[in-house]
């Protein structure tokens, strides 16, 4: 392992590399703090933009992105009081009291230390235990993956909660949707309609640069009105002794990011609420919550990049993306011909290991980054929407293009795109979308290889990974209920 | 008789999706379409469920809003007819022209410059660094 991490340094710290490192974090901050943008919209965008690269370039370029989005997102929510993702949003109850108390410069200076801690740890924890989990992962068979699958789709459906049966409808019509083009088994094409562009199926990529781009853009337009000016940025200070004082919650507020990243689907804002939601709990200063608290921010923005690195955790060992911006990276990979799993691990060492490394130095290169881009942020979120509006689509447009140089794909992602519209408008969740065009295929694929492996289906739980995940899919399922029932006897 | 919302009418456009799906499936060989017949009775499954169920409120945004989004999304669909017939860079430019105009940016240096630049950056960017050949007209082209 250590000679594998050591290949991963090597690559890590190429000229090249350190160069795509940081574009893509100065890329992925600007995409997340322009309001209306998110770390999702900027990995699906550039996602093109990779192409020509080496993988281990690409995948640095793609985790800058990533990075930088999440942490970009915290900057309108101090300066402007409307949160750039909304992971952010509880560091904007915090961050624009702050602001009022002019100490606008401290609060965006503990949103960065904060950012970057939470994100070279969750690097970290990719790095140690990605690996271990491919070992598991090396006894995962057609079976196993089967389960999986079902799995994450599982999780996605309680992550809508509410909108429990919007989010299975979602699912499975995108499963659907996975099958258009060549049968795994046969090669037979299925759901064509006579078009023989339609033999490949669908351009997954092009599908969520529609479904995660143009949708933001429309509903920039729902409203005329000009955004909020931004605050001035006062001199960047740390509080060291206070940001000392917080260590624990530096750390828990980190472990709760990885472990949020790593559930599929649950992606930064609920690992930022339920991060925010214990450090006001486990408080000695509960009532300075929401009046600009120090403590509220680190658990909140430690939370939020903690996912980053555990969202890879289980994309790279098992194919399952822990988020929306994961299963895009997802597919980038698959074009790059790293096919995640197992054997990834030990065929594409040099690149896994680079990207492993890299997403720490990212994680690094952020908070110099950030210290600097905060100072001049306040130039940069006046940008007029109509300028962002018509970036995205000719971004989106060419970017989706470029990916086969098919105008078919350019197609394709302007029909997702106003389907996500619609979708957002009426409350259907997209991450659903993403992993079921991913997870589809490998389905399939699995589920057909099983039937082959066993006459009777039932025998494969006599394999003990598949009862494992059987046993996490049925309390993924009965969580909501599980969880009304706790609230039901708190209350009484 | 339920009421036609906004989300029942998206219900319908997906149920009339599913019905197109389904008229697929005879051409389909045994061993290829249980899986994707048991997708389409689960998806029907669950769109019946969602129309017959109760409807949340829809947030409205706007006749005047309506419009704007319909229109800029169909300048966005005439930009990319436009990209085989008449080439990236002229597409491209009036669309960025034009989005701009009817988004009603202020007529200032911003306005006559911005797209060009975008426009040609954006040309250089893919087809120098990332080698990527942009549409060409089939009307007519302009390549730089």
């Amino acid at each position: 392992m250590w000679e594998n991490i050591l290949l991963g340094l090597q690559g890590a710290f190429t000229l090249e590399n350190l160069l795509f490192e940081f574009i893509g974090v100065v890329i992925g901050i600007i995409f997340g703090a322009l309001p209306g943008f998110s770390a999702t919209m900027g990995v699906a965008v550039f996602v093109p933009f990779s192409y020509v690269l080496e993988p281990g370039a690409a995948m640095l370029l793609l985790s800058g992105v990533y990075c930088g989005g999440v942490y970009g997102g915290s900057i309108p929510a101090v300066l402007i009081g409307i949160p750039g993702t909304p992971a952010s949003v509880p560091t904007s109850f915090e961050g624009r009291a702050l602001v009022r108390k002019g100490r606008s410069g401290e609060a965006l200076a503990t949103v960065t230390l904060a950012s970057a801690f939470g994100g070279f740890m969750s690097a970290l924890a990719l790095l140690f235990f990605a690996p271990l989990l491919a070992i598991v992962a090396l006894k995962v068979g057609p079976p196993e993956q089967v389960m999986i699958a079902i799995f994450g789709l599982s999780v996605v459906s309680m992550l809508s909660e509410g909108n429990m049966l919007k989010g299975i409808f979602v699912a499975f019509i995108s499963l659907l949707f996975a099958t258009v083009g060549q049968d795994p088994m046969l090669g037979f094409p299925r759901f064509t309609f006579g078009n023989f562009m339609l033999t490949g199926g669908f351009e997954t990529v092009s599908i969520l640069i529609g479904l995660f781009s143009l949708p933001e853009v429309f509903k920039m337009l729902e409203s005329s009105k000009e955004g909020q000016k931004a605050s001035k940025v006062s001199r960047m200070y740390l509080n060291w002794k206070e940001n000392f004082a917080n260590w624990f919650n530096y750390i828990r507020s980190t472990v709760i990011g990885i472990v949020i990243g790593i559930i599929p689907a649950a992606g930064p804002d609920i690992a930022a609420f339920l991060s925010y939601n214990e450090a006001k709990k486990a408080s000695k200063h509960p009532e300075l919550y929401g009046d600009g608290s120090t403590e509220g921010i680190i658990a909140s923005e430690a939370a939020n990049n903690g996912v980053t690195g555990g969202s890879l955790i289980p994309l790279l060992t098992l194919s399952i993306p822990g988020s929306a911006p994961a299963a895009i990276f997802l597919g980038a990979m698959i074009i790059h011909g790293l096919r995640p799993g197992p054997l990834l691990f030990t065929q594409h060492a040099a690149t896994v290991y680079t990207l492993l490394v890299g997403f720490a130095v990212v994680n690094i290169m952020l908070f110099f980054v950030g210290w600097v881009f905060c100072r001049f942020a306040g130039k940069i979120l006046v940008i007029p929407k109509q300028i962002l509006a018509v970036i995205i689509v000719v971004l989106a447009s060419v970017g989706s293009f470029s990916i086969q140089q098919s105008m078919m794909d350019v197609v394709t992602m302007y029909v997702s795109g106003i389907i996500g519209y619609f979708m957002l408008k009426y409350n259907y969740p997209l991450s659903p979308v993403a992993l079921a065009l991913l997870l589809g295929p490998m389905l399939e694929e699995s589920l057909t290889l099983t039937n082959t492996m066993y006459s009777n289906f039932f025998m494969i739980f006599t394999r003990p990974l598949t009862v494992v995940f059987l046993l996490f899919i049925i309390v993924s399922l009965f969580w909501p209920l599980i969880k009304k029932q706790f609230k039901k006897r708190k209350a009484v | 008789m339920k009421k036609l919302t906004g989300n029942r009418v998206f219900l319908l456009v997906s149920a009339l999706v599913l019905f197109a799906f389904s008229t697929q499936l005879s051409k389909i060989p045994q061993g290829a379409k249980e899986y994707p017949l048991v997708l389409l009775i689960v998806s029907f499954i669950t769109v019946v469920l969602l129309f017959i169920k109760p409807q949340q409120p829809e947030e409205t945004i706007g006749k005047e809003n309506a419009l704007r989004i319909f229109i800029f999304a169909i300048l966005t669909a005439i930009s990319i007819f436009l990209l085989t017939k008449i080439g990236y860079i002229l597409a491209t430019l009036s669309f960025v022209y034009a989005g701009l105009w009817y988004l009603k940016l202020k007529k200032n240096l911003v306005f006559y410059l911005f797209p060009i630049i975008l426009t040609l950056s954006m040309y250089f960017l893919f087809t120098r660094v990332l080698s990527v050949i942009l549409p060409m007209g089939t009307w007519f082209s302009l390549t730089l």
